[in-house]
């Protein structure tokens, strides 16, 4: 009864105020119920956020056991300086992207199913290259100016944090038929589009300064 | 062509990870939530980088992502085992005993976690932690199956100082790394180490009774820059069994900043 009583109480009080109480808990049944209380809120969240990065149960369970166990580690050090939701994940974000590498060697993972077939060969053939003559720091700044917010998103995870395409098309829920790959097309597509601009109009200066000198 | 290609990679994998001046993951924080009320440096940066910028949006996924009509049932069940490894804590004894029970099985991240260099800040958290690990025998002995490779044991002979960590090389490095060193384990009498490519296959192996290794010719050779490399040492006892098993980790060597290389032309 008395439980009964304290878990209703829980239920209505915030993260805030549920981690004020694990702090002080008197004992250690009671600061487990109520860290049981706590990561309840955010199994359905945090599971659904795995279960896409990995595209099947089994592993997503693992893999959101990962990120509670470390949450459960770390509790000590949130201070509370932004919800708990959020300092959930990026222990979530951490612990995926340590798996994308420790997963990279399962067929499943390698091949991106949306982009076999014949879109595969159009795909490629527009896949375009980078102009050579493109530095990191040029391309991180056009990067910023001209792709949209799911090409950044695509590009950083694919290319920044090495996340199979298939992982990313679920993890953003794209709906199209070649999820991630068909961004990363259009990323670098944008991005040539850019440097030629650039290009051409370094070129125009440049005939200006001779024509001026 | 293919060159080119892996050139692309090497650019666009350098452009949208983070910088030095990137926002810490306290400032991603803050620019998630406060949006555009964070301080001058962050909105600022935030204007500039994309990989903050998608950092940022992903955080957003991640709170209002809703579940498919094929995601939901999946999504019931992870939390269901979630909430059996982790609930039932009336059954725990307060004094709950700090070590596991025997039948209780390794699993790397999960010895770590529990049994590494650092457990709990507090004795109160020491206990809370007790008391979770003992509930969640379930879920201890189901996820054996996916971390420990083959011929790995998976009797009681694993304890708490079976732990194995690769210490070095993880993350970006300078240059090609000199050697492999890990945390010696109690009872191994060697150690078994794997380099792997991103593929998992394996490029150098060895058996050695040190806690330390150098670096092979062959192995610095093939870590050109930018080349991500994996890792992991298992530790064996005298009878020849594997005792445990490190995660896997990866090194590479950072790519150098382009800006002193000569640009080929491209001819149109
Ligand atoms: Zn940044």
């Amino acid at each position: 009864m008395r439980a009964d009583r304290m878990m209703l109480m829980c239920k209505q009080a915030g993260d805030q105020a549920l981690i004020d109480a694990i702090r002080t808990a008197g004992s250690a049944v009671e600061r487990t119920r109520l860290i049981n209380e706590l990561f309840e809120r955010h199994y359905p969240r945090v599971a659904l956020w795995c279960l896409r990065f990995t595209g099947d149960r089994e592993s997503g369970r693992d893999l959101a056991q990962d990120v509670f166990l470390r949450a459960l580690r770390g509790l000590d050090s949130y201070r509370g300086a932004s919800k708990f939701s959020t300092w959930l994940y990026v222990i979530a974000r951490n612990q995926c992207i340590r798996s994308a590498q420790s997963r990279a060697s399962k067929p499943e993972q390698l091949q991106d199913p949306s982009v076999l077939d014949g879109r595969k060969a159009n795909l490629e053939l527009e896949d375009e290259r980078l102009e050579r003559e493109a530095s990191a720091g040029f391309v991180r700044r056009l990067m910023a100016e001209t792709l949209d917010e799911t090409e950044r998103k695509v590009m950083t995870l694919h290319y920044a944090e090495d996340v199979p395409l298939a992982a990313i098309s679920r993890l953003l829920a794209l709906q199209n038929a070649s999820g991630a790959k068909a961004y990363v097309v259009s990323a670098k597509r944008k991005l040539n589009r850019a440097l030629s601009r650039h290009r051409a109009r370094d070129e125009r200066e440049r005939v200006i300064r001779q024509e001026g000198a | 062509m293919g060159e080119t290609k892996q050139d692309d990679r090497l650019i666009l994998r350098e452009a949208s990870g983070p910088t030095p001046d990137c926002l810490s993951d306290d400032e991603l924080m803050a620019a998630f939530e406060s949006e555009n009320g964070a301080g001058d440096r962050i909105t600022q940066h935030m204007a500039e980088c994309a990989h903050c910028q998608a950092e940022v949006a992903l955080m957003r996924d991640f709170h209002e992502a809703e579940a498919g009509a094929d995601e939901q049932g999946h999504v019931a069940w992870i939390a269901e085992q979630l909430k059996a490894s982790f609930v039932e804590s009336e059954t725990v004894e307060r004094n709950a005993p700090a070590h596991p029970r025997r039948e209780v099985k390794s699993r790397g991240s999960f010895l770590r976690d529990f049994f590494g260099t650092n457990p709990f800040a507090t004795t109160a958290w020491a206990g809370a932690s007790a008391a979770l690990l003992v509930a969640g025998g379930l879920w201890i002995q189901d996820a054996t199956r996916s971390t420990l490779a083959p011929g790995v044991i998976d009797g009681p002979q694993v304890f708490r100082t079976t732990s194995i960590e690769g210490l070095s090389p993880r993350g970006d490095l300078t240059a090609p790394p000199e050697s492999f060193e890990w945390n010696a384990v109690d009872g191994a009498t060697a150690y078994k180490i794997e380099a792997m490519e991103v593929d998992r296959s394996i490029v150098w192996a060895l058996q050695t009774e040190s806690a330390a290794v150098a670096a092979p010719a062959q192995l610095r050779a093939i870590a050109v820059p930018g080349k991500t490399l994996l890792w992991r040492v298992s530790a064996v006892n005298s009878a020849g069994q594997t005792v445990a098993i490190s995660e896997v980790e990866r090194f590479r060597v950072a790519v150098q900043s382009s800006g002193g290389e000569p640009a080929a032309k491209k001819v149109r």
